[in-house]
């Protein structure tokens, strides 16, 4: 499957449309948002499905840190024509800090029935048992974040 | 719509009031007249009404242009005051309840009846025992009237009448609706039930729930609806508020099955206190349109909400339903569960809220949506927005979509099924998990409207 990789490390407000409109079309998309610095980080995705047998997979993670904004809105549309559509949405959002902000709207529009449409959203802290684990081979709660981070944003 | 077993009415020219069609400040005056309610009230229902004047007609969600707001009685009075015996109950409103068998589930298994038919509740009772501990079960009419500190102290409260449009026409018109208060400790085994009818045609019918369930008591409301088979369009704008309060436990049902020909726009929400619960489980298959998103405000430290749903969605019908969760304490944990089935050119839409505020430390939140597809005519949405507004909360939410699977057809028919019993099995088995919840009866039920809905796409 073809893939598209995007970074967005700076405050802003991206739209990306991603058409699927031709027939038997596949595509990975994966966009990364760093929002370590603070700021407002707002992206709105859209896989609009207009033509038969398309596949594709969405997905965006973000990391939200101390002071920041994160707003996620990703939208499947499935038109009447878009028969065998598969594809799914992820989003996934790790708050760093407990002023971190964020907002996940993953949303479907079907209009066709012969399809698989599925989404999944999560926003919630680094999983304090895998840093115990990092810090009990020595590193400090920092690093072991830092380290959890980056594999998370596959960096 | 040939399987709407409900679509029957008896005459309508028994009514002993029937208002002007039409809203103005006089219909609202003479309601509050003929109902000898508090100043207060009347200021309230004053206020409500220039409130609705003003607000525009919600624009997102469903289509309401097919209301004709000028063209509607929005008060019926069918009798004097709600018996407590159904032997009393007039001839011709004792058949409509008979009918839907109301009388023989309160012989067997409820604790409380209350019957509403169009704007007034015409019958009411509840078990002896539930009396002596203290619970209170009326219409709101009589609970007014009754305990009116009360229901001063709650109403509006939790749904103010300038929270929306059909809030503030609900506040301005109201009649009719349950009045529940169960006292600090009190346990009600078996549940209370109310049955809402509207039978004349053109009609709104504006209930008020208020239910108040005192430190560590517990309640189960159901609710059920039904209408006549008519062709012009009805209005249902009920406003349901839940007082929970600090360790106690609601859970309200509702299986709402309205002829569809009926906009069904009602506000629901309960404000839940340290360490209570509540539980909505809302059934939706009939109406033309359905908007209702029960919301749960998250209070209390501890406190957890909690949505079940169903949605089946058939021609000309969009189901519009959700849940909304505000957490404002810490340590909040709620769930949502929303099924919805589309059919026929149904349209069926989840649209709910999780919003996590910063004060409400290490809240959890789960959201599930599952929707089935059944032909290309049908369509299927999901709108959720979540707001995590503290690092330290946690949210999942997850969706599909798709049609029924053909490898577990497949299998199914391979064990020797047909395609449509394979197909009920299917889809018995996708609402299974909120089915559970219900009472068996409604369960039945529940299973037996389905299947009745998905007559031709399901066997």
């Amino acid at each position: 499957m073809k893939k598209i990789l995007k970074r967005y490390g700076q405050p802003g407000k991206w739209e990306v449309v991603i058409p699927f409109d031709k027939e038997g079309m596949m595509l990975e998309w994966t966009g990364i948002v760093d929002a370590r610095d603070p700021g407002e980080y707002s992206l709105t995705v859209v896989a609009e499905h207009s033509a038969l047998h398309t596949k594709g997979r969405v997905t965006i993670r973000a990391v939200c840190g101390e002071k920041s904004v994160v707003n996620l809105k990703g939208v499947i549309k499935i038109g009447n024509e878009a028969q065998e559509t598969d594809d799914f949405l992820e989003l996934r959002v790790l708050t760093l800090g407990s002023t971190s902000r964020a907002t996940c709207s993953p949303e479907l529009e079907i209009l066709a029935n012969n399809v698989k449409a599925s989404h999944a959203a999560s926003i919630g802290r680094v999983d304090p048992e895998q840093v115990l684990y990092l810090e009990s081979r020595g590193l400090s709660k920092e690093a072991a974040e830092d380290q959890i981070v980056m594999g998370y944003l596959g960096v | 719509m040939d399987n709407y077993s409900l679509g029957f009415h008896s005459e309508t020219d028994k009514y002993q009031y029937i208002a002007p069609k039409g809203l103005s400040r006089e219909v609202v005056i003479s309601i509050s007249n003929q109902k000898g309610e508090p100043d207060w009230m009347l200021e309230i229902r004053l206020a409500a009404l220039a409130k609705f004047e003003e607000m525009p007609i919600p624009e997102w969600g469903a289509d309401l242009t097919g209301i004709n707001w000028e063209d509607m009685h929005y008060y019926l009075k069918s009798v004097e005051k709600p018996y407590t015996n159904w032997a009393e109950v007039p001839e011709s409103v004792r058949r409509v309840f008979e009918e839907i068998g109301v009388p023989e589930a309160e012989r067997e298994y409820l604790a409380g009846v209350g019957g509403q038919y169009d704007s007034e509740v015409i019958y009411h009772s509840l078990k002896e025992a539930l009396a002596k501990s203290g619970v209170i079960f009326l219409s709101m009419d009589e609970g007014l009237k009754q305990y009116p500190e009360i229901v001063k102290k709650h109403f509006g409260k939790i749904v103010p009448y300038g929270d929306n449009k059909l809030a503030a026409l609900n506040t301005a018109v109201w009649s009719g609706g349950s009045f529940v208060y169960i006292p600090k400790g009190v346990v009600v085994d078996l549940p209370l039930q109310a049955y809402f009818r509207i039978n004349a045609e053109n009609a709104g019918q504006f209930e008020r729930t208020l239910i108040v369930a005192e430190e560590g008591s517990s309640v189960h409301y159901v609710e059920g609806c039904s209408a006549p088979a008519y062709s012009s369009a009805s209005l249902h704008a009920a406003v349901v508020e839940v007082v929970v309060e600090k360790e106690a436990k609601v859970r309200y049902t509702t299986v709402q099955n309205w002829y569809k020909n009926v906009y069904n726009l009602v506000t629901k929400r309960a404000m839940v206190a340290k360490d209570a619960r509540m539980e909505w489980v809302d059934c939706n298959l009939g109406s033309k349109v359905t908007m209702k998103y029960p919301s749960c405000i998250l209070a209390g430290k501890r406190a957890h909400g909690e949505m079940l749903s169903i949605a089946v969605a058939g021609v000309g019908q969009q189901l519009d339903a959700g849940a909304k969760m505000i957490h404002l304490a810490p340590n909040t944990t709620s769930r949502i569960i929303s099924k919805s089935i589309s059919q026929n050119g149904g349209r069926s839409s989840y649209r709910g809220q999780v919003k996590i505020t910063p004060k409400a430390t290490y809240a959890r939140s789960k959201v599930v949506c599952d929707a089935l597809i059944m032909d290309d005519l049908s369509r299927s949405d999901t709108y959720p927005n979540n707001q995590i507004m503290t690092g330290d909360a946690t949210l999942e939410h997850e969706a599909y979509v798709s049609k029924v699977g053909e490898e577990q057809l497949l299998y199914l028919m391979g064990k020797g099924m047909t395609e449509a019993e394979a197909q009920t099995m299917i889809i018995r088995g996708f609402l299974e998990p909120i089915t559970a919840e219900l009472p068996l009866e409604y369960a039945v039920e529940l299973n037996r409207l389905v299947k009745l809905e998905m007559v031709g796409s399901v066997g």
